[in-house]
């Protein structure tokens, strides 16, 4: 499970090097976004779990294609993201307006989870998906969190040349899954 | 050869993606890096040989869509190639070879585009430094964490590794200092924001 964790502090370093990267924007405003990802990506890992679980099992299964689950999960994170931004067109608010532009960016991070998922809970039941994926995605919104938090407040000028920038961003990263190991150990 | 030491052109992305690779986990000695590497670059080079050939087809979300299904089928077939070919390194990797496709959209993302054969060029130098540094990575983990190199254990009896760096925050902390030293060393200079 803690090699799952990297994925999920992994996932974070991405999606936080890509809010940063789009636009520049006071420290506020970066952790608003944050906190909109975090959410539509445990929405849509909700979504995806249920969803790729039943298909597998039904349809999959049966048929002799399990190999074919990785893909399959793939693809219901492409849909359901696509489903949520849709959705979210009719929706008012910094979230709405959030996940109807980057929803491709929620599909990938509900990918990565769901695929990674498969490999550490094989035999779970849909109950155990459904909060597997829930704990998934959550550590990866509180990671993201956490990440936007601590950039915020660095004090950039105090580091050394060499440690500015992406050093620094996997030093937090290290400390964040320092964290999430612990409470796994629990 | 000669220009080896000028700062190279937009690493900062290869270098960040690997940290953003679910196989830093995996590569926790060097083989096992080089096998996640060598995956990862092979299944990259063929989703875009299929996406060159569905170009007229496949644009914009759709692009990404066939992306992802072309990388997962071809690390499935990466998947099977392993467990019949390198049986010991997949009983450490095996889980992670499907993530590459994942790893492929990354790159997709960051790399410059090669909407043309001729354009591969300029996706050699930085896939030749994500293959290097995860190698790297890989060495300096198995060095510290398990006192071997390449397979052959270099710490006399008695003797322990650090074992935490076998460890997830030991691959975070680790790729932190490779980064660290390539960027005290002005082997590339970051251009991303503060």
């Amino acid at each position: 499970m803690s090699e799952y964790l990297i994925g999920a502090v992994a996932a974070a370093l991405v999606n936080y090097w890509t809010l940063a990267r789009e636009e520049s924007a006071d420290a506020i405003t970066r952790l608003k976004q944050a906190g909109c990802l975090g959410g539509a990506t445990v929405l849509v890992a909700l979504k995806t779990a249920g969803l790729s679980y039943v298909l597998y099992y039904g349809v999959l299964s049966p048929l002799g294609m399990g190999a074919a689950r990785v893909p399959l999960c793939f693809l219901t994170a492409f849909a359901c993201a696509w489903a949520t931004g849709q959705l979210a067109r009719n929706g008012a608010g910094a979230w709405a307006e959030f996940v109807e532009t980057r929803w491709p960016l929620v599909a990938l991070n509900a990918a990565v989870l769901g695929a990674a998922l498969y490999g550490v809970s094989p035999g779970v039941g849909f109950t155990g998906m459904l909060l597997s994926a829930f704990g998934a995605s959550a550590a990866f919104a509180l990671s993201l969190l956490s990440l936007t938090a601590i950039q915020a407040r660095t004090d950039v000028d105090a580091l050394p040349e060499s440690v500015r920038g992406f050093p620094a961003l996997l030093l937090a990263a290290a400390l964040i899954s320092m964290a999430l190991t612990a409470f796994a150990g629990l | 050869m000669k220009d080896w030491k000028r700062p190279l052109e937009n690493p900062v992305s290869a270098l960040f993606l690997l940290g953003t690779c679910p196989a830093l986990a995996a590569c926790d000695t060097f083989w096992n890096a080089l096998l996640i590497a060598a995956a990862t670059v092979v299944v990259f080079d063929l989703t875009n040989a299929v996406l060159y050939l569905l170009r007229g087809v496949a644009a914009g979300a759709a692009r990404l869509a066939a992306l992802l299904v072309t990388a997962s089928a071809l690390s499935g077939i990466a998947v099977l190639l392993v467990e019949a070919y390198f049986p010991a390194q997949y009983e450490a990797v095996g889980l992670y070879i499907p993530l590459t496709a994942l790893q492929c959209a990354a790159l997709d993302r960051v790399l410059p585009d090669a909407e043309t054969p001729s354009g591969l060029s300029k996706l050699v130098r930085p896939l030749a430094l994500y293959v290097l540094t995860l190698c790297a990575v890989g060495l300096l983990r198995e060095l510290l964490g398990a006192g071997t190199a390449f397979g052959v254990p270099l710490l006399p009896s008695g003797m322990e590794a650090l074992a935490f760096f076998r460890s997830a925050p030991g691959a975070f902390l680790t790729l932190a200092f490779v980064a660290m030293g390539a960027k005290a060393a002005g082997l590339f200079r970051e251009e991303a924001p503060q």
